[in-house]
């Protein structure tokens, strides 16, 4: 199953670039190569990618707020 | 400070690239307001894409230079992402650039660019070497076609595809929707495709078979590529040098009778003209909406990238 990426590479792309190492970089290229692998394993399977929790979380909450202000215009109950 | 695309002291243009030439063939006034008077809408979602867009393409034009150079890709990978990372980094405050945008996101973007080089990874199109030795990668181009005609635009890359039998301008396209094959089916008939294709063919001084479209649909957790190719044949472009030679005649009757009537058939087209709102209103409201909706922001052809 694809998914967003990735608590390692939250922590680094919180750090200045300047300070990243090459390591760090290779890891970084490391973990999206996986995650490509992962992907598109799925896609030969026909499993259709993940939406994150996070960008679902974001939808019903924009749901929410519109039901919010229609019933501040007095257009729903 | 770039020329300007029009004749002296007239509202004539003469350095023509495909979005002008195509706010007009859409809509005379979308044209005029565009072109003429340089009005774009004030969003700011607008701005996102360009400058996201924009690194999408800067960093996949830097792989490009560098493996023409003969860095090894492993060493041009890592240049990719340091150079991505530094672009996104917001120096003054210390943090990422917050591109405020689902899809449009600095991880999304470091994530397009590496995929893209994994999905062609074994891609056998390689760049064009130009006769002054330099890499045919982000060319921008202007070809004077008479003597006051000059066909301007940007092309992506330039390359030889054995799989595809000889030379291809490639573009790279960033979509939210799925591709499939409709999508690609929306460049032929193109005035984009048919400019890139003719600009190569001269660029090259050879024959160009068409156009690579390098696509990827950028989704909130993943994306998504494909290739699709447009040909051009010689008579397909040279009716459309014709063509267009006789849709520069129709702005420059325009500009002399100063009349610029909306193409009410194109209004709904892609989303909806930008200034669709304002073709909607009276007449005698619309140029308080253009002042207070747009800017002036002028678009001018003979910028190079």
């Amino acid at each position: 199953m694809t998914d967003q990426p990735l608590s390692t590479l939250d922590r680094l792309y919180s750090i200045d670039p300047k300070d990243l190492t090459d390591e760090q970089i290779d890891q970084i290229i490391a973990e999206y190569r996986q995650h490509f692998g992962v992907f598109a394993a799925d896609e030969a399977a026909g499993i259709k990618p993940r939406t994150p929790r996070k960008a679902k979380l974001k939808t019903e909450e924009a749901k929410a707020e519109t039901r919010d202000i229609l019933k501040d215009l007095g257009l729903r109950s | 400070m770039s020329d300007s695309p029009f004749l002296p002291d007239t509202n004539k243009q003469f350095a023509w690239d495909s979005t002008s030439l195509g706010w007009f063939k859409e809509c005379p006034r979308k044209y005029y307001l565009s072109m003429i008077r340089g009005l774009r809408g004030r969003a700011v979602e607008e701005s996102v894409h360009l400058r996201w867009g924009g690194l999408y393409h800067a960093a996949l034009e830097l792989y490009d230079r560098l493996t023409f150079e003969g860095v090894e890709r492993e060493q041009a990978i890592r240049d990719v992402v340091r150079y991505i990372f530094t672009k996104t980094w917001d120096t003054a405050k210390g943090v990422p650039v917050a591109f405020e945008h689902n899809t449009k996101t600095r991880p999304n973007l470091v994530r397009s660019v590496l995929w893209y080089l994994e999905y062609f990874r074994d891609d056998n199109a390689h760049t064009v070497r130009l006769a002054n030795g330099k890499p045919a990668v982000e060319l921008s181009f202007r070809l004077p076609i008479d003597d006051s005609i000059v066909l301007c635009g940007h092309l992506d890359r330039v390359v030889h595809w054995p799989q595809g039998g000889g030379h291809f301008v490639m573009d790279r396209k960033t979509t939210s929707s799925a591709i499939g094959s409709y999508y690609f089916d929306q460049y032929k008939p193109d005035n984009q495709m048919s400019l890139y294709s003719f600009a190569g063919a001269a660029i090259l001084s050879s024959p160009i078979k068409g156009v690579i479209i390098d696509a990827v649909q950028i989704g909130v957790g993943f994306s998504r590529f494909a290739r699709g190719l447009t040909y051009r044949s010689q008579s397909e472009l040279d009716e459309w040098l014709d063509e267009t030679y006789r849709w520069i005649q129709k702005v420059h009757t325009a500009v002399d009778e100063d009349f610029w009537p909306a193409n009410d058939k194109s209004c709904h087209h892609y989303g909806g003209c930008v200034f669709r709102k304002v073709c909607g209103a009276a007449p005698q409201v619309r140029e308080q909406i253009l002042e207070s909706d747009y800017e002036v922001r002028p678009w001018n052809p003979l910028e190079s990238r």
